[in-house]
């Protein structure tokens, strides 16, 4: 009898898993389908016709999109906000956990506030700050400014998990003639691995996908960031749905295959630290 | 120690690598500028212009893209970079930063004419000026200061495409009066009901507002004259409430969706693209747009050439005649702020030099005397030459103020399609809000 | 001195933190809630203060009020439906049957892609004339009931509702997983002796040992919701009509419509909105630990 119950769960738990899938797939199936699809083939025939399959649409995107060098700009702000925040959340993370004085609750206290704040409030005070300090159409101004968006969440998430690690360790690197500096560099900091992991995962698709602060920061093409080169491709294209398309999943291809890659860390990082109580 | 050190230099390191590779793509574009001036010390002793070209035309990028390429080469003492937005906010942040646009290809809006942003080519550049015909001049003068900041590369016109083969099989003939459209409609209704028999979509919901209510008021009070009203928001000339016919046509709209006669889905969800495909497919009979979308329509289905049709606008009042626009298309000026004065009316003159090739691209009519331009298919450009010639054309759309344009009149038709704006409020609707926009307290 | 400063470094590590957060984001805020005072354009040189104008403004116009309420009405709605959905899909995919890894993936997926580029994909699926949507309806028998829901006010919230579940269910859930891997296993144990059922060992062992992930997951939905712009633009613009207009877009179209100040007052009142569900709900969280 329990081997019968058994099974019908695991099969039940089967084709729910196929009908999940379906419908998570089913768009990228349409984006492939448009994105693969001649041009002269209307739309409105449907996405289960035979495609008149061309690799054309991919060619036009990459090239008329300049969606390689979009691609590095994008890396770059990426990677350099991902080194800022890292750094710079985790020491804070740690401190406040840590050493909770007045200030450093204070601060705490801004940065969780600063959270709900939407963003569209800064645009236009800060196009003026940014051109004061010549910081408009450069890489470095946008790695400070996405890094600073992005500082409160990752606090608050270094500052949980620190909450949640014993003393013992530091402790005793410090018995053992460490300043507390170095305490918290080369014992603590190794430890936040998991977190650090996570942090990484979900600002990395945050930075990656920016749109909204990009496109009025970076404005010569040769900076365009992924984004920013879709939506000028979209512009220059209005119906050409096919290149569009193919634009469209080139984009979301270097996201995917980091996801892809990291999310056995992903999710261990979230189970270590992040979430517990 | 070590190891500390170790890792700090790793971090060092990892950082300055990040922050060269930012500053590294600023300097490649500093090194093309510096390599270009070095090429210009042997030439002359002049320092290259950086110039910003503006424009909100996605369609053309192809042409103005080849164009300024062409430019940079035959004018080693500019450099014009161009930039496609569509996003009016984008502008709006670098005119408030003190970024104007070197050339503006696009919609250029009474304020920041007003402002002085743009060069008044009747002083500056009255040979040119001259060249292009008058009525289009007229069109685009700036009526508070009188001015021309602006002139138009091609003319367009509005009115109303439909399908030829359509018309024919049913044996319809054009109408003249808006009964006659609505039987028009009710015919292809009863006998092809899987053709739409008149089309809208939500780019045209807006445009239509100035064209069949606001049209109507702008003829009788002759178009310079209406215009002027409305940069002033002269409310004593434009009354929208008693003459502007506003409520008329919510009339005329409601009764046309209650019989069916257009798609009120489509006219929600759809766009230009839907428009261009049901066309092909022999799926609209009827639509009211601008020559700008036919443009498009053809190149992206080259076969419609030969069987869409053009006539006039129908009057949405009983007793009065079609007619039809004469409107501009693609006006460009030139930055009053910039420094390089010289070198701007220098590639202002080149840009009209070549204005023919534009219209062709842009398969409209030239605005430039003289300059006859093959723009589209034999018959329909016929079509168009007869609204124009047989029919009163002066209706344009009337200057709205910032912020009120077509896709904010769109929205008031839509929520009026929807039911949520009964149509008797549709005409205090629109005052209300075309007042707000001008920021009346 | 070098040594003083070296022995008391840690205390002070959240200032570099800080002072970036300030320059790029505290410093322009202030600007910005100044900006709102004033009746500023955007364009002109001129900016004339005038006082809380635009606060009685937005009160006045019946279309903000509507936003106001068309953005609280999503705000409530979207956690609700991600988390449990999120929760869900976590209980689901947390069994060992085989494909759960690559599960796990696939409903992760759509969150990394763009919640502007997703939309625009969604609504070439939903229209009428050859959407996908349509045709996998009529394939299954049920095409009859398809109508074109982005064109009509009621249905239209629900659409863009329903794609940012779709997206976005992904992130909660794997939080929700998060939590579940770190129940000990002793405690399901525990509760099995004493003959407890699947739904009760759900009720009180699962369910308080997630309450941290529940805490983050509401919050962060919370200000995401109130904030939803992209995917708006994307499906209806805030069509037909103004039926979907959220607060986010009423602010975009005020700036860009030469009312930058006006729209800068609607972002702080926006800002007054996301702080008191949010504000209610960490404390709530807080008391009972």
């Amino acid at each position: 009898m329990k081997g019968y119950k058994n099974r019908l769960r695991r099969t039940l738990g089967y084709i729910g898993m196929g009908i999940l899938a379906f419908i998570m797939l089913f768009p990228f199936y349409v984006l492939c389908y448009v994105a693969l699809n001649n041009r002269s083939n209307p739309l409105s025939q449907g996405v289960f016709a035979m495609p008149d399959i061309t690799a054309e649409n991919f060619i036009t995107a990459w090239q008329r999109g300049n969606l390689g060098g979009a691609a590095w700009n994008s890396f770059l702000i990426t990677a350099g906000c991902l080194v800022l925040i890292v750094l710079l959340g985790a020491s804070a993370g740690y401190t406040i956990a840590r050493y909770s004085n007045t200030m450093n609750k204070i601060i705490f206290s801004i940065f969780l506030c600063c959270m709900m704040v939407p963003g569209i409030i800064n645009t236009v005070p800060l196009y003026t700050i940014m051109r004061r300090i010549h910081g408009i159409n450069t890489h470095w101004a946008m790695i400070l400014l996405l890094s600073a968006n992005r500082l409160p969440y990752c606090v608050f998430l270094y500052k949980q998990f620190v909450e949640s690690m014993p003393r013992d360790l530091e402790e005793a690197a410090t018995l053992d003639g460490c300043s507390r500096f170095q305490a918290y560099w080369l014992v603590t900091f190794p430890l936040m691995k998991p977190v650090t992991s996570t942090v990484v995962i979900i600002s990395s698709v945050s930075f990656w996908n920016n749109y909204s602060q990009a496109v009025f920061f970076l404005q010569e093409k040769s900076l365009y960031t992924l984004p920013l080169s879709m939506k000028q491709f979209v512009l220059e294209n209005t119906k050409n749905w096919n290149s569009i398309s193919a634009a469209a999943l080139i984009s979301a291809v270097p996201m995917v295959i980091l996801f892809l890659c990291l999310q056995k860390y992903f999710i261990k990082g979230l189970a270590a630290g992040a979430v517990k109580g | 120690m070590n190891k500390k050190q170790a890792t700090c230099m790793a971090a060092a390191v990892l950082i300055l690598t990040t922050v060269l590779a930012g500053c590294k793509t600023t300097d490649v574009t500093t090194d093309q500028t510096a390599e270009q001036k070095d090429s210009q010390k042997s030439e002359a002793s002049k320092e290259v212009a950086e110039l910003t070209f503006y424009h909100r035309m996605n369609t053309m990028t192809d042409y103005i893209d080849a164009f300024v390429d062409k430019y940079n080469d035959e004018h080693p003492n500019v450099h014009i970079t161009t930039d496609l937005q569509t996003d009016s906010a984008v502008l709006q942040a670098r005119y408030a930063a003190g970024e104007d646009p070197d050339i503006v290809l696009g919609p250029q809006s009474t304020q920041y004419m007003v402002d002085g942003k743009y060069l008044a080519l009747d002083e500056a550049m009255p040979e040119l000026v001259e060249s292009v015909k008058p009525e289009l001049v007229d069109i685009v003068r700036e009526l508070t200061t009188d001015h021309v900041y602006r002139l138009p590369t091609g003319m367009g016109t509005y009115g109303m495409f439909y399908d030829r083969t359509i018309f024919k099989e049913l044996g319809i003939e054009n109408p003249d009066t808006w009964e006659e459209f609505l039987n028009a409609c009710r015919m292809v209704k009863e006998q092809k009901p899987d053709v739409y028999p008149f089309y809208l979509e939500p780019d045209n919901l807006g445009h239509q507002v100035y064209y069949l209510p606001l049209g109507l008021s702008m003829l009788d009070n002759g178009m310079l004259p209406y215009n002027k009203a409305a940069t002033k928001n002269d409310q004593s000339i434009l009354r929208f409430m008693e003459d502007g016919y506003l409520d008329l046509y919510a009339e005329r709209l409601m009764e046309m969706a209650e019989e069916g006669l257009f798609d009120k889905e489509a006219a929600i969800v759809g766009n230009a693209d839907t428009a261009s495909e049901g066309f092909a497919q022999h799926k609209i009979a009827m639509m009211l747009d601008g020559t700008w979308w036919y443009g498009d329509a053809i190149t992206q289905y080259p076969e419609m050439a030969s069987y869409i049709g053009f006539m006039p606008i129908p009057s949405i009042k009983d007793d009065r005649d079609a007619y039809g626009s004469v409107d501009y298309d693609s006006c460009i000026s030139i930055s009053a702020t910039s420094p390089y004065q010289e070198e701007l009316k220098e590639f202002l003159t080149a840009w009209f030099d070549d204005a023919g090739k534009y219209c062709e691209t842009r398969k409209c009519p030239c605005s430039v005397k003289g300059v006859e331009v093959s723009w589209g298919d034999k018959t329909f450009v016929k079509e168009v030459d007869d609204v124009l010639n047989n029919y009163e054309t002066g209706v344009v759309q009337t200057e709205s103020p910032n912020g009120f344009y077509t896709a904010e009149i769109a929205n008031i038709v839509e929520e009026m399609l929807v039911g949520s704006l009964a149509p008797d409020d549709f005409a205090q609707t629109f005052t209300d809000e075309w007042n707000a926009a001008y920021g009346s307290k | 001195m070098l040594k003083k400063i070296k022995a008391n470094y840690y205390k002070c590590m959240a200032l570099p933190a800080f002072l970036l957060f300030f320059c790029f984001f505290i410093y322009p805020l202030c600007l910005g809630i100044g900006m709102s005072f004033t009746n500023w354009d955007g364009v002109s040189a001129e900016k004339t203060f005038v006082g809380l104008w635009n606060f009685r403004e937005f009160f006045r116009d019946s279309r903000a009020i509507h936003t106001m309420l068309t953005t609280i009405k999503y705000g409530l709605l979207e956690p609700i439906c991600i988390n449990v959905v999120g929760l869900g899909l976590a209980l689901f995919l947390d069994s060992k049957l085989k494909m759960t890894n690559l599960m796990r993936t696939f409903v992760y997926l759509p969150s990394v892609i763009s919640a502007l580029v997703m939309g625009y994909v969604w609504q070439l699926m939903l229209r009428p004339d050859g959407g996908a949507v349509r045709q996998v309806m009529e394939f299954l028998g049920f095409g009859a009931h398809f109508k074109a829901w982005l064109a009509y006010p009621d249905s239209a919230l629900w659409i863009i509702l329903l794609v940012n579940v779709w997206q976005f269910s992904g992130p909660a859930m794997v939080i929700y997983l998060a939590g579940l891997q770190s129940v000990p296993q002793e405690l399901y144990e525990v509760a099995t002796i004493d003959g407890a059922g699947y739904l009760q060992k759900l009720k009180c062992v699962t369910f308080p040992m997630l309450k941290p992930a529940f805490q983050i997951n509401v919050i962060t939905n919370i200000i995401g919701a109130l904030s939803v712009h992209d995917s708006v633009v994307a499906l209806t613009d805030g069509g037909p009509g103004y039926a979907t207009e959220t607060i986010s877009v009423y602010i975009y179209r005020m700036s860009a419509g030469a009312r930058a100040g006006y729209a800068t007052a609607v972002a702080i009142i926006l800002l007054l909105i996301t702080m008191l569900p949010t504000i209610f709900i960490y404390r709530a969280m807080q008391k009972e630990r």
